[in-house]
């Protein structure tokens, strides 16, 4: 039905297994997805998100919506392009888009065109990169917080992922002998 | 001197100065760490945004660099007081991927496992709501019975709040001997005490006043929203996972889906998909909990506990690969549906693992829902709304 509607902007439909999908082009987004709502009944978008391609070369955004009328899933894909990804809003159709659309900007990087406060929503207004892209590597320090190089202790097959705490020489106690810590429990 | 009037309708007339105020993250009635920025105009609320990111931890990577087993933990770590619901969430959704077949008893004793902590979790946001409220009393009742509940969930698998008792494939170990008898013992002091929270909080006077007809969350702007759980059935939705996509062994179950009428009880209290009918429909749901309980209860007591203790989960590789594929699977939570979106090239670690918290869709609403209410309402809008911002965050 949607192939019918949509032509050549479908470019692949899944039926079977477990989880049926339409791959529609980033340019029809915005159409299969009204079409999915007014045609098929979706009332509600229940996700929205993206994955990142074995290549790198796309970023495939996938939305689910659920009709509570017909008790359907339309999954929808588009690929868009890794370097410059960019795909239409959902947020004029369900309300719901606009949280996943932030996640998903803050997430990947995927700018989504007519939404109307695109701003990162998990991470800080000025973190750098896009921690869901695979290449993503963590920022060795973000003011003055060191950061947990986990990436690249796994790559290189390092034991511990935290960087080794160094241990400075204690000061020199003034008393001969410190009470033994027993002690100061039991007083406490 | 004229009383003060406290209808919104007369103070919409009264114009102030705008002021921003800042609520949160660190506030007794956010439930965690929401920041909430609002603009006031006097007591009313103009606009709102909450923002929230404070507790994020970045689950969906930690997921792609762990295997699909090890996981499992972190699940405990978003709805952290519904860990039991998560566990069994991921669980399902990997052997969706997988197609493993769990021995039925093992089904029983999760789904027993879920349902209990459903009525531990809906205390909790019973408990605290009453606390936003001014009502210090039914915390303390609600607690009482949650703490039986975390008992039993401690003694099968050692963790009072964060479990990893429920397995991919199966559960950690069996039962302990004894339990179903304390269990079902907790579920008959459950029915009295439902009955005494009902007296002491949802019929009380003052609560129905601060609660009915506030944060009115209609059918369609449930839809809008994307909006699960008690909030939609608040609305007047007749939907619940459990009973319209079941999965395990629900469809063995006996149980109703409580639905907002706007007319509960007979006597009509507020409108429908307002703070009470959320609160009330809670309630609804706990009952209903109890009595699946008691019937999974009567099920892994009549059913025999396999002779190896092993055997009480299926027989699952060492390493998991799944084939390469996907799968969304979603299952009913305490605050809603959480989701699993899983995406397998046949590797021991999840290529993709997406989590769709129900928090995190709900408080979205946040904004659609209190504009134009008082400033004290806010306070009963987020509570009724229930978010955990272990799952918000992530």
């Amino acid at each position: 039905m949607l192939k019918g509607r949509l032509g050549d902007d479908v470019l692949d439909i899944v039926q079977e297994g477990i989880h049926p999908f339409v791959r529609v082009k980033p340019s029809a987004w915005r159409a299969a997805a009204e079409f999915a709502r007014d045609g098929l009944g979706c009332e509600s978008l229940h996700d929205l998100t993206a994955v990142d391609s074995k290549d790198r070369t796309v970023l495939t955004v996938i939305c689910h919506l659920w009709s509570f009328h017909h008790r359907h899933w339309v999954n929808l894909k588009a690929d868009v392009d890794r370097a410059e990804p960019c795909i239409d809003s959902l947020q004029p159709l369900w309300n719901a888009a606009d949280w996943h659309e932030r996640e998903c900007w803050d997430m990947f990087g995927v700018r989504f065109e007519g939404h109307p406060n695109l701003r990162r929503i998990l991470c800080a207004e000025d973190w750098v990169g896009f921690p869901l892209r695979k290449d993503y590597e963590m920022p060795s320090e973000y003011h003055g917080i060191p950061g947990i190089p986990v990436m690249r202790a796994r790559d290189t097959e390092v034991g511990h992922c935290f960087p080794p705490v160094k241990k400075e020489a204690p000061p020199k106690p003034a008393a001969p002998a410190a009470p033994p810590p027993a002690a100061t429990g039991g007083a406490s | 001197m004229n009383p003060v009037s406290t209808k919104i309708e007369d103070l919409r007339d009264v114009r102030t100065d705008e002021l921003i105020v800042n609520m949160g993250p660190q506030h007794p009635a956010t439930h965690g760490v929401l920041r909430v920025v609002v603009k006031t105009d006097g007591e009313v609320v103009l606009d709102l945004e909450p923002h929230v990111g404070n507790l994020h931890r970045c689950k969906e990577r930690i997921g792609e660099n762990v295997r699909y087993g090890q996981f499992m933990p972190y699940t405990d770590r978003m709805d952290y007081l519904a860990a039991m619901n998560n566990e069994l969430c991921f669980a399902l959704a990997v052997e969706r991927l997988l197609g493993t077949q769990v021995p039925e008893r093992t089904q029983y004793i999760r789904v027993c496992m879920a349902e209990l902590n459903r009525i531990a979790s809906h205390l909790m946001s019973i408990g605290t709501y009453g606390l936003d409220m001014g009502a210090i009393t039914p915390f303390l009742y609600a607690f009482r019975e949650r703490e039986t509940a975390l008992d039993l969930m401690e003694e099968v698998s050692g963790g009072r709040m964060l479990y990893h008792y429920i397995r991919i494939g199966g559960i950690a170990q069996d039962i302990t001997e004894g339990w179903t008898d304390r269990c079902r013992a907790l579920m008959t002091d459950m029915d009295r005490r439902i009955v005494e929270y009902n007296t002491l909080l949802t019929w009380n006077k003052i609560f129905i006043e601060r609660t009915a007809g506030v944060g009115v969350l209609d059918r369609q702007t449930a839809f809008d929203w994307a909006i699960t759980g008690p909030g939609l059935r608040a609305a007047g939705v007749d939907w619940d996972v459990r009973r319209d996509e079941p999965y395990t062994i629900y469809p063995e179950l006996r149980f109703e889906v409580p639905v907002g009428h706007g007319n509960a009880a007979g006597e009509r209290v507020g409108v429908l998909g307002d703070c009470w009918h959320r609160h009330y429909i809670r309630m609804l749901e706990m009952e209903q909990s109890v009595s699946m309980v008691r019937q999974c209860l009567d099920k892994i007591d009549i059913l025999p506990p396999p002779d190896n203790p092993d055997d009480v989960s299926a027989r699952m590789p060492k390493l998991l690969r799944p084939p390469p594929g996907e799968v969304y699977f979603r299952a009913e939570n305490p605050r809603g549906e959480l989701a699993f979106y899983l995406q397998s090239d046949g590797d021991v670690n999840p290529w993709r693992l997406r989590v769709r918290g129900p928090s995190f869709c709900n408080i979205a609403v946040l904004g659609t829902v209190s504009r134009g209410h008082l400033l004290a309402d806010l306070v009963a809008i987020i509570g009724s709304i229930d978010i955990v911002l272990g799952e918000v965050d992530r």
